[in-house]
């Protein structure tokens, strides 16, 4: 039953992504749009908003600018069934197998190469696929810190 | 009398406008904008208490007309106002002031006055004033007067002003005058002045307020 | 090939423009003037932007461009940190520039008065709507009855922008750059903040706005193109098509200015060009042309559904780039891409303003976009345009209370018919009863403002490349 919230709970989110094509509210790189075997487009849930941003990278360099409880919908490696995240109170939350790829150098990459999975199966599959170099599975939380580290040039 | 040709300028409503009366004896180069009215008053304190007020429009590009009352002297003063050249490059703004005051009882004044305004530094402008008595007893005067904004580049609203006058009548009577002073911009439309004016006889306090209307 | 200097050549420049006079000018003598006044906050960022502009041509006028990105920029966002309370004389702030560029300065005073009295009418209190429209017409009739007046009409932006020097200024001091752009986008956007709306609904606007100018627009330094009133203000401009085009083509001489100043030249050479770049945008200039005729520097031709802004860079009917939202068909709702119906709705959210066919485009346009906004709407039963401001979290208010919403989802060619906002219960029971519509029941703001239908089918996202080759 819970199983059964979940699901109407996504899919109602994801039926109501947003229309416009627009540039990531972070790197103000193009939004990859989803595709029939691959979704890309993530969604942050704030309030009665539904953001677009190009990749998990941008939403966590970009929470900041939003107050209260977050959820993200971060596309994994099945269309349609994203791995669901929470910012609540501030502690950010996933479920506890996802793992995170982070691996990109440029943002022009990151909607490929920032992207998270649930299972560390499902990441070492997708790296395979797309010949991903030096990839590595994040744990949330590593993956968080990862993110908030100032970034060094 | 402090000035020998008092020339009325009443009211430009805007504190980088510099006009004779507010508060002190000098003008600018620059007419009161084309269209604009303005009513202004003018209070001093000395030996004798002056109230003066008066009305200004610019009647036409670069010139203005004023019409005022000193209840001191019991004059109706009227002036003429023409801009004839802005400050371009280093060449200075030019212009002329005709003004008449005719007292209740006595002879009434002409003066003609000759505007030359520059800048000195940056903000700083330089407005000298040459008067010619005409009527009913002849005479010169010079003032040079300075004015510059204070503030920039925090506050945009207030002008400090100066002057050095030296003055001599047909009949060898000579004053000589210094005054400082401030023009400060209240609202949009109206200008408060304060400022003093020292010569030997006597020390005047002067306030004003010019509005637009 | 360049035929700007040839065009203006031909042209002649007026004898004003040479003429020796200050020709100082007032404002129109009115009710209403400084009203601007009422609203503390936005009038003080208005008279800031003057300080702006003033102290940036100072620098440059004394060929002190070196400092512009440095000790300029640190100075004017100062003040614009702390903007004055009073209007200030920019004459004051830029007396080298007043020197050199006088005649400019009778250009730019002139139109800042009509800037600043438009204002006005707006704001003032007590007067009707089809008065203030009445005042403004007499405003811009004042304003043309000078010589410095710029054109009404709408002009070819592209062909205006399409000197060598073009773009010189904002490639070399984007911060200074990105101020202009920033004030010319909180003057073109008051407009419909307070176009149609009552005074008392206007101070709340100018909190979104006004935050949303000081942390955001005035540091943007990747604008593809200068703001365009009539995308900032899209419903002001539909009924003042020629004032927006005057604001526009203002905004285009300060660019050009910039662009001429920036140069390393003589300076006889740079008020030359400056003269040819003023006689380019004068109204004498373009005496019995029309909107909509014409080539080159005569070409009024205008984007077909909005009679305010001239023909921009690889615009194609109402086919526009628009900066911060790409290719969009000015005839059609920014959502869903159905035609817009004559009675519209906008929203503006994170410094761009949208028009849609209702209310339900408009609340699922602003909740995909971060940050708060606006809706303006006319609504059923009241002659108070609804204003609607959104929290961060698409929480929205309403400047009417007691406001219901119509929202029965159908296809979204006809999505202007099933949503709709009420100004009361009863104006909805009546809309529904005449209407014959079954089954609908009014919804309140909350549950109005919980909703979101998602991208609409019909929406048609234009995949063509940006033509100014600008990525923000």
């Amino acid at each position: 039953m819970k199983k059964l919230a979940l699901l109407i709970l996504i899919f109602g989110v994801m039926g109501v992504v947003p229309a416009h094509e627009a540039d990531c509210p972070y790197c103000a790189e193009k939004i990859v749009q989803n595709t029939d075997k691959q979704d890309n487009e993530v969604v942050v849930k704030v309030g009665n908003k539904r953001i677009e941003y190009r990749c998990l990278y941008c939403v966590i360099k970009d929470q900041k600018r939003y107050k209260g409880d977050l959820v993200v919908y971060a596309p994994s490696e099945k269309v349609g069934n994203p791995v669901v995240i929470k910012r609540t109170g501030g502690k950010w939350a996933g479920p506890e197998k996802m793992v995170v790829l982070n691996v990109f150098k440029k943002h022009s990459e990151c909607a490929a190469l920032s992207r998270a999975f649930s299972t560390r199966e499902a990441l070492d599959a997708y790296v395979k696929q797309n010949n991903v170099q030096n990839s590595k599975a994040l744990s949330l939380k590593e993956f968080i810190e990862l993110v908030e580290k100032p970034v060094q040039k | 009398m402090l000035c020998l040709v008092p020339a009325v300028g009443w009211a430009q409503s805007d504190h980088t406008n510099v006009e004779s009366g507010h508060p002190l004896g000098f003008d600018d180069a620059y007419s009161i904008g084309y269209g604009a009215r303005s009513f202004g008053f003018s209070r001093s304190f000395g030996p004798e208490n002056d109230f003066h007020v008066g009305a200004t429009y610019g009647f036409a590009k670069n010139q203005d007309f004023t019409i005022g009352y000193d209840t001191n002297g019991q004059e109706l003063e009227v002036s003429y106002f023409r801009g004839l050249r802005r400050e371009i490059e280093d060449h200075s703004g030019l212009a002329y002031r005709v003004s008449a005051q005719v007292p209740r009882n006595g002879s009434a004044y002409l003066t003609v006055r000759g505007i030359a305004t520059k800048h000195l530094g940056q903000y700083g402008k330089l407005h000298l004033n040459v008067d010619l008595l005409l009527a009913s007893e002849g005479g010169i005067g010079i003032t040079l007067g300075y004015s510059s904004p204070i503030g920039i580049p925090r506050h945009f609203d207030t002008q400090f002003v100066a002057e050095v006058n030296g003055s001599v009548t047909a009949n060898q009577r000579s004053t000589a005058r210094f005054g400082v002073g401030l023009r400060h911009q209240v609202n949009p439309v109206t200008v408060a002045d304060i400022g003093i004016q020292v010569n030997a006889e006597e020390t005047r306090l002067k306030f004003g307020m010019s509005v637009a209307f | 090939m360049n035929l700007l200097p040839s065009l203006v050549l031909a042209l002649g420049p007026p004898a004003w423009l040479g003429g020796a006079g200050a020709d100082h000018l007032s404002v129109m003598p009115a009710v209403h003037n400084w009203a601007i006044q009422r609203l503390p906050a936005f009038a003080r960022d208005m008279h800031g932007t003057g300080v702006g502009h003033a102290m940036a041509y100072e620098a440059m006028a004394r060929g002190e461009v070196g400092t512009l990105e440095s000790h300029t920029f640190d100075r004017i966002d100062r003040v614009l940190h702390n903007p004055p309370r009073n209007p200030v004389d920019e004459a004051s702030i830029s007396p080298t520039f007043i020197r050199q560029y006088g005649a400019l300065e009778k250009v730019f005073d002139w139109a800042h008065l009509l800037h600043f009295q438009t204002i006005d009418v707006l704001i003032h209190p007590g007067w009707s709507q089809a008065r203030r429209d009445k005042e403004i017409e007499k405003l811009w009739r004042y304003y043309q009855s000078q010589p410095y007046a710029l054109t009404g009409l709408p002009m070819n932006m592209e062909f205006l922008s399409s000197s060598p020097y073009d773009g010189a200024f904002r490639r070399a001091y984007p911060k200074v750059n990105g101020l202009f752009w920033g004030y010319h986008w909180l003057q073109t956007a008051a407009y419909d903040m307070l176009y149609e709306i009552e005074p008392r609904d206007q101070i709340s606007q100018y909190v979104v706005l006004g935050d949303q100018y000081r942390r955001v627009e005035l540091y943007r330094t990747k604008r593809d193109f200068m703001p365009m009133t009539a995308e900032m203000s899209p419903r002001f401009s539909k009924r003042f098509p020629m004032i927006a085009n005057a604001f526009d083509n203002l905004h285009m001489l300060h660019d050009n200015v910039n662009d001429i100043l920036a140069q390393d030249w003589e300076k006889s050479r740079k008020q030359a060009e400056v003269k040819a770049a003023i006689i380019r945008v004068l109204a004498s200039t373009h005496v019995d042309e029309e909107p909509g005729e014409g080539e080159g520097l005569h070409d009024h031709e205008h984007v077909p559904s909005v009679p305010g802004m001239g023909k921009m860079k690889g615009s194609d009917g109402d086919i526009m780039f628009m900066s911060g939202m790409g290719w969009m068909d000015m005839s059609r709702c920014a959502h869903c891409s159905i035609p817009l119906p004559e009675e519209t709705a906008t929203v503006s959210a994170n410094g761009w303003t949208m028009v849609v066919r209702c209310l339900a485009c408009a609340r699922d346009m602003a909740a995909e976009t971060p940050g708060q906004a606006i809706i303006r709407t006319h609504i059923q039963g009241s002659s108070r345009t609804l204003v609607l401001i959104s929290d961060e979290q698409g929480n929205w208010q309403s400047n009417i209370q007691g406001v219901v919403f119509l929202e029965q989802a159908g296809e979204h060619p006809e999505c202007a018919d099933w949503s709709r906002a009420f100004a009361s219960s009863e104006s909805f029971d009546a809309f529904v009863r005449n209407n014959q519509i079954s089954g609908a029941s009014p919804l309140s703001l909350q549950s109005w403002s919980e909703r979101n239908l998602g991208k609409p089918p019909t929406f048609r996202k234009m995949d063509r490349p940006n033509p100014y080759g600008v990525k923000d």
